[in-house]
């Protein structure tokens, strides 16, 4: 498998909800959430999927998880501008960069949240 | 309280089943503790079942526990963030030495001092709160008070255990003089004036969690910097409950705007007059009550120019806000810092020693983090295609501590006379008549799934429960 055709559950944070509490930074055993004035972050490529994060969130707005093919998963730089969520992709367009959606392989650790677990609406439900 | 399982009924990682002085000292407190929830305590609230979050442990899966709990039966529990032996005193004086795990006896007054003070305003809130479960504008939003309360204790109980294990006979007496002071008291007050003041109505209370406990949080943050571990790891666990606090307060104006622009849109109109006939809180009415709570939390950051500040950083007591991640040389011995001062008649800065303003920084920075908020807030009213702008005051406006006490400064930072204050305060401030209105409609609605008219629902619910559940049950 090549580096475009892996597909990883990105974890992202909705700005729309999010306060900018810090919790989860704080709470991030391997550094992978950051900020600036606008927007709380999570890079991709440290991101364990380990959940810690994910009850001390006061607002939910930290449980929300892409599909992505890794080599076009969203850049901290990107996810700064955000004012909403991008949507999620649907497993045509994930085809068309090259992954099988539907094999739903997830690369970073066996911790991580299996593809199946994750609705459509791109919020986890475990 | 004497045979009970400590662990189990005060969830703690203090070692508290083996202390024996610290149970001792909490025997004494913790029935004053719940006569004081009993009588100062949410009013009415005795025999509901609240769906609520309680700490067990710190770590993220403990921290978190969900479930429905009579208040008064709450488990109130000890928790310190995990220690590291090889923490440094990163800022003061003392920089570069091991971090303190006694209290050492120069900074004994001070640091009592700054914890009494920190604690004060726990229980404060509560009693500030009491009434206004009875006029909860959704199930969702009383569990959501209710949660704040419990957590205010929580507060509490931590200052009164860093009061009880380090201070003495000292601490065990400033413990109960904590319940023994009232919100409001003319004999016997809160120790910060703003802790004394009203909390009349939900609008009051959502800018009082967004805009007061958010002055909880920076305070907190300087104070996980501290020299003394153990209260730099107190603080630093009260952080993460602190932020579900915030999240009430924003969210609960935000959705009082999306209710707001929904009408508006509803209605095509912004006309005060028709907006109030139609039961929604107008815009600007929202921006009084901004300006006012806005004005009255930046002044609990104390004077512009503190020599106490300065010895509490260098002594090691109190950092800044993000200490470690700032690029300079944490001493700031030759640094200077602008304030602002009036004089003949405009406002203008002036460069003053660092160390004396760090109450301004705490300010500054606070302000920053503020208008993150109110960002998002306008963030509402455009998506709902409305032109209008709610904005922070400026930071003279209305102020009442420090150098600009006093000072009559327009909320875009002009310097009036008294009599243009006193002719336009009404556009700046709330009136009685404007808190007289939103008193008004404040009916009480606790069928689950429902709101008030003046509210939109929240987005989701808390620990991904339905927005309609049951998070209150009533006996």
């Amino acid at each position: 498998m090549t580096t475009e055709a892996v597909l990883i559950q990105q974890h992202l944070i909705d700005p729309e909800i999010c306060i900018r509490c810090n919790t989860c930074e704080a709470t991030c055993p391997v550094g992978a959430i950051t900020h600036d004035s606008r927007n709380y972050v999570v890079d991709a490529d440290k991101c364990n999927l380990c959940m810690a994060c994910v009850p001390p969130c006061p607002t939910g707005s930290i449980d929300n998880w892409r599909s992505m093919p890794k080599a076009k998963a969203y850049s901290i730089e990107e996810q700064l501008t955000w004012d909403d969520l991008p949507v999620a992709l649907s497993e045509g367009e994930l085809q068309a960069m090259g992954v099988d959606a539907s094999a739903a392989s997830v690369s970073i650790n066996s911790t991580a949240p299996a593809t199946d677990s994750i609705t459509s609406s791109g919020r986890c439900c475990f | 309280m004497s045979g009970i399982n400590y662990s189990e009924k005060i969830p703690n990682n203090v070692n508290l089943s083996e202390d024996r002085t610290l149970q001792r000292a909490l025997e004494q407190w913790q029935p004053n503790f719940i006569n004081w929830w009993d009588d100062m305590g949410p009013e009415g609230s005795k025999d509901m079942d609240v769906y609520l979050r309680t700490a067990v442990s710190v770590d993220p899966q403990g921290w978190a526990q969900f479930g429905h709990v009579k208040m008064r039966d709450y488990r109130w529990g000890v928790f310190l963030n995990p220690g590291d032996q090889e923490r440094k005193i990163h800022f003061g004086d003392h920089i570069g030495e091991k971090v303190w795990q006694d209290v050492p006896g120069e900074h004994r007054a001070n640091l009592r001092r700054i914890i009494v003070t920190q604690g004060d305003t726990e229980p404060a809130s509560v009693e500030q709160q009491r009434h206004l479960g009875l006029t909860a504008p959704s199930m969702y939003d009383l569990r959501n008070l209710f949660q704040i309360n419990v957590e205010e204790g929580r507060h509490l109980w931590a200052m009164v255990y860093l009061l009880h294990k380090y201070f003495g006979k000292d601490g065990r007496e400033e413990a109960d003089a904590l319940l023994q002071r009232n919100s409001g008291n003319e004999d016997n007050p809160r120790i910060l004036q703003a802790f004394n003041e009203k909390t009349p109505d939900w609008l009051s209370f959502f800018m009082f969690t967004y805009f007061t406990d958010r002055d909880g949080k920076f305070q907190l943050c300087a104070l996980a910097e501290s020299a003394f571990d153990p209260l730099a790891r107190t603080t630093k666990f009260m952080l993460t409950e602190e932020a579900h606090h915030m999240f009430v307060g924003e969210s609960g104006v935000s959705r009082t705007i999306q209710r707001t622009v929904d009408v508006m849109n509803q209605l095509k109109t912004d006309d005060v007059a028709k907006l109030r006939a139609a039961g929604v809180i107008d815009l600007p009415t929202i921006q009084r009550y901004i300006n006012f709570h806005f004005s009255v939390t930046i002044d609990l950051f104390g004077a512009d120019q503190s020599s106490n500040a300065a010895t509490f950083y260098s002594s090691g007591l109190k950092g800044r806000y993000e200490e470690g991640k700032r690029a300079d040389d944490h001493v700031l011995k030759g640094n200077t810092y602008k304030i602002l001062a009036v004089e003949e008649g405009k406002l203008i800065e002036k460069e003053v020693p660092m160390l004396n303003a760090l109450n301004e920084v705490l300010r500054d920075d606070y302000i920053t983090d503020s208008k993150g908020g109110i960002d998002r807030w306008n963030r509402v009213i455009d998506k709902a295609g409305i032109s209008f702008k709610l904005t922070a005051p400026h930071k003279a406006f209305h102020r009442n501590i420090g150098s600009l006490s006093g000072s009559k400064v327009t909320p875009d930072g002009r310097v009036v006379t008294s009599e243009e204050w006193m002719a336009k305060v009404g556009e700046w401030l709330p009136t009685n008549e404007d808190r007289a209105y939103v008193g008004s409609l404040m009916g009480r609605v606790v069928e689950p799934g429902k709101f008030a008219n003046w509210i939109a629902p929240p987005v989701m619910g808390i620990n991904r429960q339905a927005v309609d559940f049951d998070y209150v049950r009533f006996s």
